[in-house]
């Protein structure tokens, strides 16, 4: 139909070639993770289960980067050490709205915003992590 | 009356003379030779024809009779042309089938020819036909330790639809064993090969049955139906499952049982005619290879790749002897780019090889699908098979992440063999680049929808009366810890104009300059007088607060909050205006060039003072973190 005897067409590739899988996929989760914690500290500021959110999310968020760091130290320039610092530095800001909300100062849309923004990162990432375990969607 | 008889005649003459225009070819030369070596019967013929009659020939005749054309799996006629000079110039032309009709109980195929054969000028061409299921075993139950013979029925002269001058007719054995052959003058047998002719002078149709009755002990492997399944993602990945339902041992049937022992302690003596291993030719990159079946996974298989190839050899759970069934599936991904291509219209293209990647297997139904990812259109197959020997329809498939679901295009084809590994089918369709962010989009709107009902769960109100004195506590607590975390911002500026100060005072001391050490201390001095107009009004809130609540026991925490605030308040402010009178101290011993001994001597107080505040303003602030 398109193609006669003899004619031959370009070999179609992915748009996100193989080896970038894990390393997108490991990124975009953990930042969607440190985002999500900080949804959930900004959501519940003031209830008493805030403790209990706070620590599970951080512990997640902490895994993922311990786990990526143990992958990305082996395939990437950066040091382990610059990671940290450039963790730390998202941590702190994006938990700055912790320090500053209460239940009557939050704000709807600004908790929209980091929830949509967390389920960006998380979908995404979750896409990479089914490709790179070879679930092609 | 006498014209209707004439314009009768004349038709009937017409007639004629289109029948014999059509059968003005006769054959000058036939060589046959027909290839018995496995299960699949392959006759190559070699022809010459020559175009007897007063018009130029388009089309040439293959005929078969009904059982073989019922049976024919595979089929190419070639002629060789010669196109410039050269070594390579003689090129081979494929002829294409445009009808095939019924006479009597032979089915006529006509091909047409790519350029026409003129008055008196000879033609050659080679036809070469592979037929399933024509070796039948006799006798059809044999023992374990027996050699399986078949049968073949044939005829000793071509089946041709013109008639043929010289004619040979060759037949490939698979053993010397040769138990019976119909003797039809001039016969020869010489080792594996039966020769019978050349005969001559042989009419169109003309057929004489022979019997070749002899040992083959090839494996009679059968698949009752085949499922091929491929399954593209745009991701990178295609998806091969292929599920042989019931690979079958159809030669002789075993009869008496099978002796396990027998068969593993005389190998060459015993289940000559059974087979173990299956070899499969993969695409060259493929991988992820998994060969199960209802019970799980079978490991008895070996998969060997290099760069040129990819063989996978199979070895069932157990030997297939006559009759014997066994069910499997093999399944193997392949990258995207060594299948799926893009034409120069922009349309996508998948090429696969039609057949199953197994050597030497016999599929009664092959069923090809080909599953394309969510939101392709414009759907269309390009089938290298004749019209009408194959079925095509599209379904829809439900796989990951769908929310139409996956077209199908499903080709369907009765008998099947290994020449079909070359043949390849196109599937194009057409496919919109953006219709792959749907996907993670899904993904995207599952997590958002997890945190809108997290949002929507904190943000509803589930009290069920808004005038219980819990209640009111309840409320008056959150606006308490409202005004004091704005008191904890406040002071947070003011504590950090105050370091801001102190650092520029340590500067001083190093390097002398004063102005910077001025602006800073009008800068620090504006955020004071500014925040202190915020903290007043922030007490006053609180006090209200504290004033509105009914009778509650335990009143006594309010009034020690407000007045643990207060003397917070009095000692930061207090702590503020030693600060600035250190640094107007600094400032003025700098403007009188004092000494650093004085200098420490005259701010030693007022630091001690200043320290000793600090402590306390801190401890206060955390104290109020409750």
């Amino acid at each position: 139909m398109a193609v006669g005897p003899g004619e031959f067409g370009v070999p179609l590739f992915s748009p996100v070639s193989e080896p970038l899988h894990p390393l997108l996929a490991v990124l975009l989760i953990t930042i969607g993770l440190l985002v999500m914690a900080s949804f959930f500290i900004g959501l519940l500021a003031d209830h008493a289960y805030l403790i209990s959110s706070l620590s599970s999310t951080m512990t997640a968020a902490l895994l993922f980067i311990f786990v990526s760091g143990k992958y990305q130290a082996h395939g990437r320039a950066h040091t382990i050490k610059q990671q940290r610092k450039l963790y730390t530095k998202v941590w702190i800001f994006l938990s700055s709205y912790e320090v500053t909300s209460t239940k009557f100062s939050r704000s709807l849309g600004y908790e929209f915003a980091t929830g949509g923004l967390a389920s960006v990162f998380l979908g995404f990432g979750t896409l990479f992590l089914l490709l790179w375990t070879g679930v092609y969607v | 009356m006498a014209r209707a008889m004439a314009l009768s005649l004349l038709l009937l003459v017409a007639c004629f003379n289109l029948a014999s225009a059509a059968d003005s070819l006769t054959v000058v030369r036939a060589d046959r030779k027909v290839d018995l070596l496995t299960q699949v019967v392959r006759v190559s013929t070699a022809w010459k024809v020559q175009n007897n009659g007063a018009e130029p020939v388009r089309e040439v005749k293959l005929a078969l009779t009904s059982e073989q054309a019922e049976r024919v799996a595979f089929m190419e006629v070639v002629i060789k042309e010669t196109k410039g000079k050269g070594k390579n110039a003689a090129v081979g032309l494929l002829l294409p089938v445009i009808r095939y009709s019924q006479e009597g109980s032979v089915i006529v195929y006509t091909l047409a020819l790519p350029r026409e054969i003129k008055e008196g000028e000879i033609a050659t061409f080679e036809s070469y036909v592979a037929l399933t299921h024509q070796l039948k075993p006799f006798p059809e139950e044999i023992t374990q330790s027996d050699s399986q013979l078949v049968k073949y029925h044939d005829t000793a002269y071509i089946l041709s639809p013109y008639p043929v001058k010289v004619q040979t007719t060759m037949f490939k054995l698979s053993s010397s064993r040769l138990e019976s052959f119909t003797k039809v003058n001039p016969t020869k047998v010489a080792d594996t090969e039966v020769r019978y002719g050349p005969y001559e002078d042989v009419e169109a149709l003309e057929r004489k049955p022979i019997t070749l009755h002899f040992e083959n002990n090839q494996p009679f492997a059968v698949v009752e139906e085949l499922v091929r399944e491929i399954e593209i993602s745009h991701w990178g990945n295609v998806y091969i499952t292929e599920n042989y339902n019931k690979l079958a041992h159809q030669g002789a049937r075993l009869k008496g049982g099978f002796s396990r022992f027998e068969y593993q302690a005389r190998p060459g003596a015993s289940g000559v005619s059974a087979f173990r291993h299956l070899l499969a030719k993969l695409p060259v990159h493929a991988n992820s290879v998994y060969y199960r079946d209802e019970i799980g996974n079978i490991s008895t298989s070996h998969l060997r790749s290099d760069f040129r190839r990819t063989e996978l050899e199979l070895e069932p759970r157990y030997p297939l002897f006559g009759g014997w069934k066994v069910p499997f599936t093999l399944g193997y991904s392949v990258p995207l780019q060594d299948l799926v291509f893009k034409a120069a219209d922009g349309s996508r293209y998948l090429n696969i090889s039609f057949g199953s990647p197994f050597g030497n297997i016999v599929v009664d139904k092959l069923i090809l699908k080909v599953v394309l990812p969510e939101g392709s259109y414009d759907v269309s197959a390009t089938v290298p098979f004749p019209e009408g020997s194959f079925e095509q329809r599209q379904e829809k498939k439900f796989s990951y992440l769908d929310t139409v679901g996956r077209t199908v295009h499903v080709i369907v084809k009765k008998n099947s063999v290994m020449e079909h590994q070359f043949k390849n089918v196109l599937v194009h369709y057409r496919f919109n680049p953006l219709g792959m962010l749907v996907e993670p989009l899904m993904l995207v709107l599952a997590f958002f929808a997890f945190f809108a009902s997290c949002i929507a769960y904190t943000h509803f109100d589930f009290t069920l009366s808004k005038s219980t004195s819990a209640y009111l506590a309840q409320v008056q607590r959150d606006q308490v810890i409202d005004v004091i975390s704005k008191l904890q911002k406040v002071l947070g500026i003011r504590q950090t104009a105050e370091e801001r100060l102190e650092a520029s005072l340590k500067d001083v001391l190093r390097t002398g300059d004063i102005t910077a050490c001025k602006a800073d201390r009008k800068n620090a001095d504006a955020v004071w007088k500014s925040t202190s107009k915020d903290l007043k009004a922030l007490l006053d809130t609180l006090q209200s607060t504290m004033k509105t609540v009914p009778g509650k026991p335990s009143t006594t925490k309010p009034s020690v909050i407000v007045t643990k605030v207060e003397t917070l308040l009095l000692k930061e402010k207090e702590m503020v205006e030693k600060l600035q009178q250190k640094q107007t101290f600094i400032v003025d011993a700098y403007e009188r060039k004092l000494s650093g001994k004085e200098i420490d001597a005259r701010i030693a107080p007022v630091q001690e003072k200043l320290e000793s505040l600090r402590q306390e303003v801190s401890n206060l602030r955390s104290s109020l973190e409750d």
